[in-house]
């Protein structure tokens, strides 16, 4: 983490938010944080599971990274046999 | 093997934000402009932001933002600029600094965040008297500490590490008040039992 410089303070005499103000932040925040995530992951509890400890781990630092390094990761290992299919369906395609 | 939908818990992932120049100041000041990486895909900020960033000694962290394209700077066209006065009035007339021209960036992030409703989720933005206007608009709003609740939620930050981004923010001068950093500690030990 880059460590920081001095900033100056934004508007130090205004008013800002009180704690309650703050956990309804948070709230509103983890819901939309939720329903972002729910069309991206459409996937059952087991491995909705199995992302969130990756991201909690350090592993990766989001479900869609989580997902394209799960997606690549299986291409490659699949490779041999897709690759035998591959031209047959796409001279199918052609068809 | 069937598969459960329902009550499945959620995974966090990124959404698309609109923010105003204070809580990018804190999360500079802290040192955690990690957590804005980890939740948003887009932060678009109107040009009065982008100047009151860069006149804040943020223009580093700024380039660095375009640079990765996290930070999106967009313009206010001249047919919003009616509704941004309008609106900075509004502002003026209830917070403690009350010349109008004071709040053009608050304005301004509003109008941007109104215009992209429907891409951008939430309106980061922690001065009360700007917050009650977006508000009565019915903006959905966060904040600096409402992003610090959410890494104490997914484990990211321990309560120790919350209160101590906050202490930083106000040693360099931003008013989060002593209320407000205990109760958010007893709250981030809260979030992060369940």
């Amino acid at each position: 983490m880059k460590q920081p410089g001095h900033i100056a303070p934004h508007e130090p005499e205004e008013e800002l938010l009180s704690a309650d103000d703050a956990w309804q932040d948070f709230l509103s925040l983890r819901q939309a944080l939720a329903a972002g995530s729910e069309a991206l992951l459409q996937i059952d509890r087991a491995t909705q599971a199995l992302v969130h400890d990756l991201i909690v781990a350090g592993v990766a630092r989001s479900a869609e990274e989580v997902i394209r390094r799960a997606v690549q990761s299986f291409y490659v290992a699949t490779y041999p046999q897709a690759d035998r299919r591959l031209p047959a369906v796409r001279e199918t395609r052609q068809d | 093997m069937p598969v459960e939908y329902q009550h499945a818990d959620k995974v966090t992932g990124k959404i698309v934000v609109v923010s105003n120049t204070g809580p990018l100041i804190s999360a500079f000041q802290s040192g955690r402009i990690d957590l804005l990486r980890r939740y948003f895909s887009a932060i678009y900020i109107p040009e009065s932001v982008l100047i009151e960033l860069q006149a804040h000694g943020a223009g580093n962290f700024v380039q660095q933002l375009i640079a990765e394209e996290l930070l999106v700077v967009e313009a206010i066209g001249p047919e919003e600029s009616t509704k941004v006065e309008q609106l900075a009035r509004q502002i003026a007339a209830s917070a403690r600094v009350k010349d109008h021209a004071g709040h053009q960036a608050e304005a301004e992030a509003i109008v941007l965040m109104s215009r992209m409703t429907g891409e951008a989720t939430q309106l980061l933005l922690e001065e009360k008297a700007a917050r009650k206007i977006a508000q009565s608009l019915q903006i959905p709003l966060t904040g600096f500490v409402g992003i610090l609740l959410q890494a104490c939620h997914d484990a990211v930050l321990t309560a120790e590490e919350m209160r101590a981004a906050l202490l930083m923010c106000r040693q360099q001068g931003t008013h989060y008040g002593e209320s407000l950093i205990a109760e958010t500690f007893r709250r981030c030990k809260e979030v992060r039992r369940k």
